[in-house]
Order: structure tokens, then C-alpha cells, then sequence
């Protein structure tokens, strides 16, 4: 490859990194972000006010990539919140945010700075190729994608797998996505906003971002209910129904939810049922059904050492398998 | 003098004229000489302008103009993350000043005691003014401290006191409008050490009509209402939103007018407010279930409202308008 295309590559593509306290993954993201050819496009940092030597590192950084700037916020303001605060501060053509503890494969790069510079797509898909459950190293759009069922919302809901043309991200997407379902998933709406106008999108050839932990740190039920209400804003029917089945596809609809509503740790409180009722809302009228039947499990608690087997168990079974994690509460929540 | 210890932050969008009036009102009091700064949420009218105007009638003046509309709850969060001094006080740009009680505020945050000095007007308004006292004894007497503080320009805060977890956790509650209240949380949870000055100094504006619709509020805030520990407290706050015109009237208005401003998820907003309710107002809320169901006529509805208001003694002219809400689902 020349070297000329990378050269462009200054101004064209920001790559944005969210740190938080871990400086040595921050460390590790950096050093292979120096190494690859994407040191000469803007990189910058934004340290969520981290405790650690986050800073050392990246002034270590600062010779290394060409094109590197450092942000620390004042507050720890959440890592949701600081998704949104970077996209919106993207200077660049098109924008990349990745986390701290992103991993990259650099077999694709050369595919994928060409699929940047030509200029020809509204996004750029470099997460899982199963997770998407599409081929890849592919130019298409929104519009097909969905048509052929490819479980676009659960795939992009990890915002290092989209490199998004910034003067897409327009406000609205920002507000709502700041004030849709507590922040759960703050680029749903861009997510959303990319369907609807059957935008031009790239997948790569291989998955170029791979992140180590894609944990929630809420509990799953909350989750589930925070994904239903963002599928609520979804027009076409079937979509929206086919979006709210991605969740409990791996495990099954019964499964997942008994789990669920057995480990949720606000079991009888308000907060609960504020969460039941949203769920039994925005769930599609058949799977309503199954859920009511759960009713008997929401009311009577069930005994620990059968909580604790179950757990036991579901550890076994969902332990290293598939993309979607399943939503383990900690052990001392048993 | 206040500049030593106080913050000002201003937020701001679209509504140049009011910002006008606001600006030219605190370049007149004693906290125009405060590090003072304009949050403008990337206003498409004359703010820019506007706030350019008065860099000299300030001491320390700033503007910050995001580069997109981040929301008025974001925009707050965003003051809270900025401020350095040791207290902070965000404003809104449409609200009314009396700077009579200014000099003991000022003097209050000199001495430096207090974590929280109360600006607004209070909740209960029965509650005795002028006194410093921490907020359980405050509550014990009746005071609603989710209700009174949770007006943006209600408080001035120790700035280190509102800290990253109620940031982080204020994220949360912007779904509902009420970004501070983790902030409230906290300050009742931690027993702070309040002032009540012997006058509000920003009075409410409740003309410029809000982005929620009645029921939509109310639901907002049962939701956020949710996250108050205390039972007593909570319920004391749920009814407090209903006491002026009572629950079933305020509850039967709001769920008719609803269908005709804000018809979306309807009904999830009605099971949500039914979920949180104490087992009493969720037995009134049944009694409504015939408005629930049938949806009555907007006209009929707006001559009902006008009736209201002119009970309230509400000027004609201050009535806000009926607007109907398009969310673009």
C-alpha cells in the first residue's frame, strides 16, 4: 500500500478514545493505535477523570501519534455520558469512539482506510461479523441489511464497531439519546436514524475491534427493560419485534427471563415493578402472554440454595460461549 | 464578597429575548462580579450576539457554546462537571430576581458553613425562613426537599459535594427532566447543613410552556420519585404535585388532555404512574378509568382548562398555550 492514502488520513478520521482508571489497557490501546497506520489521524483522549496514571500515559503517547489530543473532564460524569460528550466534540469527517480496553486486528486496516477515504458510506461496520450474522468485506446499505435480517441493533449497540460520518450525528440524536431510557444505550437513536434513511454502510472484512469487557454493570433485567423501551421507537412492526427477540434469541425467550427476574436484586420494590410494567408494555402481545405466566416468580422470592444451584448452572452453561454475554449478577448478590 | 467563593453558570437555548432580560437584571446585582458563565446549547437564534453584549458589564464573563444541542438536563450536568469554585449556582434564562436577601447569601457563603444555601421559593411555603438547620430536621417539620430543589436555580451548592456518582447517576434521571435529583438523594441521605435566606431570590417563571406535557411530567417524576428511600418522603412528594388542584382533578385533567397533546405510550405512562402510587391514590386512579378509556373533545377539554385557570386567578394573557407535542415517535 502507498503511503500516500494514509496521509489524508489527518482530518478525515478521529479516533476517540473513553478512558476511565485502567490505565494499562489505555496503555496497550495506544500502543497499538501508534503502531497502526491510523498514528496520522487525529487521535484524542478523553480522560473521564480518571484516578491513576491515565495521564503519564498519555502524555507518553503525545511524540508517538501525530495527531494526539488529551480532554479531562473535571467530573467522572459516567461512561455513557462520555460517549455522547465525545461524539459531539468530533472534529473530523468521520468519527471512531473506542474504549479504553479496545482490542485491534490489523490484517483489514489497508481495506478499511481505502473504505474511509473513498468517502462513499455513511458508517463503517469493523465489530463482530457473527454478532451482525452478515458476511463481510461488503459495501451495502441499511435497507438490505434488514431485509436479510441481519441483527443490526444488537451489533451496533457496541459503539467501537461503528465508524459514523459525523454530520449524521445531529442533535436529536444526542438529546435523545441522552434522555431515552436512562442513557442505557446512548446510540440507539443513531442507530435508528441510520435505518430509516437507508444509509450507505461498509462491513469489513474481519472483525477489527474486539473489547475485552463488554460487561454490563447494571442488572440484566433493567437492561432488558431500558432495550425494550429503545425498540418502542422503532416504526416498522416487524422490525421492532424481530429487534426485541435479538436479546433472548441465544437463550431463549423463558430461560433468559427466569434468570432474569430471579436474580433481579430490586425484587418487590417499586423500581421492579416500574421495570415489569415497561417490559409487559412494550413487549409483542405473544411473548406478553408468556410473560404474565412468570407472574407467580415475580411475586414468591425462591429459596437460595435453589438460586444458588441455578446460578451454578447457567455459569456452566453461558460461561465462555457467543458474543452476547449473559447478565451475571456478582456472587455476593446470592 | 461573593467572586472568591461562587460559581454562576447560565443555560441557555433559543430564547435570546429572555436571556436579555436575565443577563441585564444580574449585571445589576452584587453577582456580576462572580466568574459568571453563558452555556449556550448551540442556539440557532441571537444568543451568541446577546451574550457577547454583556462580557463588559460582567467582571469575569464566559461563553461556552456547545457545538451541538445536547438537551437543557445535559447542559446542566455540564455546568455541574465545569465549576471550580468552591460553590456553584446554575440558572435558567427565563426566571424573576430579588436581590433583597443577596448580602446574608453572600455572607453565608463567605463563612462557608453551609452545603446548601436555598434560593427558591420552598415547599411547603409554610416552612420558616431565615434559619440554618440540616435538611432530616427540615424534613421533619414538613419540608419537601425533592420538591424545592429540584428547580434548577433553587440552589446553590457546595461544589464538591455534588460528585461524580451524582453526575454519573444524574445521567440517568434526564430521561425525566430532574437531572439533580441523585443530588437531592444525597444531600437528604448525608444530613447537609442548609440556609433558608429571608427571601427567594429567583422566582419560577411558569409561563414559557415546558417540553412535557402535564402527564408526562407527572410521570417523570413518579419515576425519579421512585429512587427516594424513604417511604414517608416519597409518598409526601408524589402528593405534593397533585395538592393544589387536588389528585383526581389534576389526574382526570391531564390524562384527557394528554390523548390530544401527547398520544404516545399512552398507556404505558398510565400503568407506569399506577405501579408507583400508594395502594389509596392507586384506588382513586381506578375511578378514573372511564377517562382513561374514552377520550373526551379537545375543545371541550381547553374550555375546561380556561375555567381552571381563571379560578386560579391566572391573568388571561399568562395562560401558556396548548401545544401539541410531536416526538416524532
Amino acid at each position: 500500500m502507498t503511503s500516500s492514502p494514509i496521509t489524508f488520513l489527518h482530518g478525515k478520521l478521529e479516533i476517540v478514545l473513553v478512558t476511565y482508571n485502567r490505565a494499562s489497557s489505555l496503555d496497550s490501546t495506544l500502543r497499538q493505535l501508534a503502531a497502526s497506520p491510523f498514528n496520522k489521524a487525529n487521535v484524542t483522549v478523553y480522560d473521564n477523570c480518571s484516578t491513576d496514571a491515565t495521564p503519564d500515559i498519555c502524555r507518553k503517547y503525545c511524540d508517538k501519534l501525530h495527531f494526539m489530543s488529551v480532554v479531562r473532564h473535571e467530573k467522572h460524569i459516567g461512561t455513557n455520558a462520555g460517549y455522547l460528550h465525545a461524539v459531539e466534540n468530533v472534529g473530523a469527517e468521520y468519527g471512531w469512539i473506542l474504549n479504553d480496553d479496545t482490542i485491534l486486528d490489523g490484517t483489514t486496516f489497508d481495506q478499511l482506510i481505502k473504505a474511509v477515504i473513498s468517502d462513499s458510506y455513511d458508517m463503517l461496520y469493523v465489530g463482530s461479523i457473527a454478532a451482525l450474522d452478515w458476511h463481510g468485506d461488503e459495501s451495502t446499505t441499511m435497507a438490505q441489511l434488514v431485509a436479510e435480517k441481519a441483527r443490526v441493533y444488537t451489533a451496533f449497540s457496541l459503539w467501537p464497531a461503528l465508524i459514523f460520518k459525523t454530520s449524521l450525528y445531529d442533535d436529536a440524536c444526542i438529546v435523545k439519546g441522552y434522555r431515552l431510557a436512562n442513557c442505557v444505550y446512548p446510540n440507539f437513536p443513531f442507530v435508528r436514524l441510520l435505518v430509516e434513511m437507508d444509509a450507505r454502510v461498509y462491513v469489513s472484512a474481519k472483525q477489527v475491534v474486539r473489547t475485552e469487557t463488554n460487561s454490563i454493570n447494571f442488572d440484566g433485567l433493567y437492561w432488558f427493560a431500558a432495550w425494550i423501551n429503545y425498540c418502542q421507537t422503532i416504526k416498522q412492526k416487524e422490525l421492532r419485534e424481530r429487534t426485541i427477540d435479538e436479546v433472548t434469541h441465544n437463550y431463549g425467550f423463558f430461560k433468559t427471563l427466569v434468570f432474569l427476574i430471579a436474580f433481579d436484586e430490586t425484587r418487590g420494590s417499586i423500581l421492579f415493578w416500574s421495570k415489569i410494567v415497561d417490559i409487559i408494555w412494550g413487549l409483542p402481545s405473544c411473548q406478553r402472554m408468556k410473560f404474565l405466566i412468570l407472574i407467580p416468580l415475580m411475586v414468591f422470592p425462591l429459596p437460595h440454595t435453589m438460586l444458588k444451584k441455578m446460578r451454578q448452572r447457567y455459569l456452566e452453561e453461558w460461561g465462555h460461549s457467543g458474543d452476547v454475554r449473559p447478565f451475571l449478577p456478582d456472587a455476593k448478590s446470592i | 464578597m461573593p467572586e472568591s467563593v461562587l460559581e454562576i453558570f447560565l443555560i441557555t437555548y433559543n430564547r435570546g429575548s429572555c436571556l436579555d432580560d436575565t443577563l441585564r437584571k444580574l449585571a445589576d446585582s452584587l453577582f456580576a462580579r462572580c466568574r459568571f458563565t453563558v452555556l449556550d446549547n448551540c442556539s440557532t437564534d441571537n444568543t451568541p450576539q446577546i451574550a457577547a453584549k454583556y462580557s463588559e458589564y460582567f467582571e469575569d464573563f464566559h461563553v461556552v457554546r456547545h457545538p451541538l444541542n445536547i438537551g437543557g438536563d445535559a447542559n446542566y450536568l455540564r455546568a455541574v462537571e465545569l465549576s471550580t469554585s468552591r460553590y456553584t449556582w446554575i440558572l435558567c434564562d427565563d426566571d424573576f430576581y430579588d436581590f433583597s436577601a443577596v448580602d446574608e447569601i453572600v455572607g453565608v457563603l463567605q463563612a462557608g458553613s453551609h452545603d446548601l444555601v436555598i434560593a427558591g421559593p420552598l415547599h411547603p411555603v409554610t416552612t420558616v425562613r431565615n434559619c440554618s438547620k440540616n435538611i432530616q430536621e427540615l424534613v421533619h417539620s414538613g419540608f419537601l426537599p425533592h420538591f424545592t430543589l429540584s428547580f434548577f436555580p433553587a440552589i446553590i451548592f457546595r461544589t464538591e459535594l455534588f460528585g461524580y456518582e451524582c453526575v454519573a447517576k444524574g445521567y440517568k434521571f434526564c430521561a425525566d427532566c430532574f437531572p439533580n435529583f441523585a443530588f437531592i438523594n444525597k444531600a437528604v441521605r448525608d444530613n447537609f447543613m442548609v440556609y433558608i435566606p429571608s427571601a427567594a431570590v429567583v422566582i419560577r417563571n411558569d409561563v414559557n410552556d415546558s417540553v412535557l406535557s402535564p402527564l408526562s411530567w407527572y410521570n417523570g417524576l413518579l419515576n425519579c420519585c421512585s429512587s427516594i428511600p424513604d417511604r414517608r418522603l416519597r409518598y409526601a412528594t408524589i402528593e405534593e404535585a397533585t395538592r393544589k388542584r387536588g389528585f383526581l382533578k389534576s389526574l382526570a385533567f391531564w390524562i384527557a388532555l394528554e390523548r390530544h397533546i401527547d398520544a404516545n405510550e399512552f398507556y404505558r405512562k398510565i400503568l407506569n404512574i399506577m405501579a408507583i402510587l400508594d395502594c389509596w391514590q392507586r384506588m382513586k386512579l381506578f375511578l378514573l378509568l372511564p377517562f382513561i378509556v374514552l377520550p373526551l373533545p379537545l375543545s371541550f377539554m381547553i374550555a375546561m382548562r380556561q375555567r381552571v385557570y381563571r379560578f386560579m386567578r391566572v391573568p388571561e394573557n399568562e395562560i401558556p398555550p396548548v401545544k401539541v407535542i410531536d416526538r416524532d415517535a
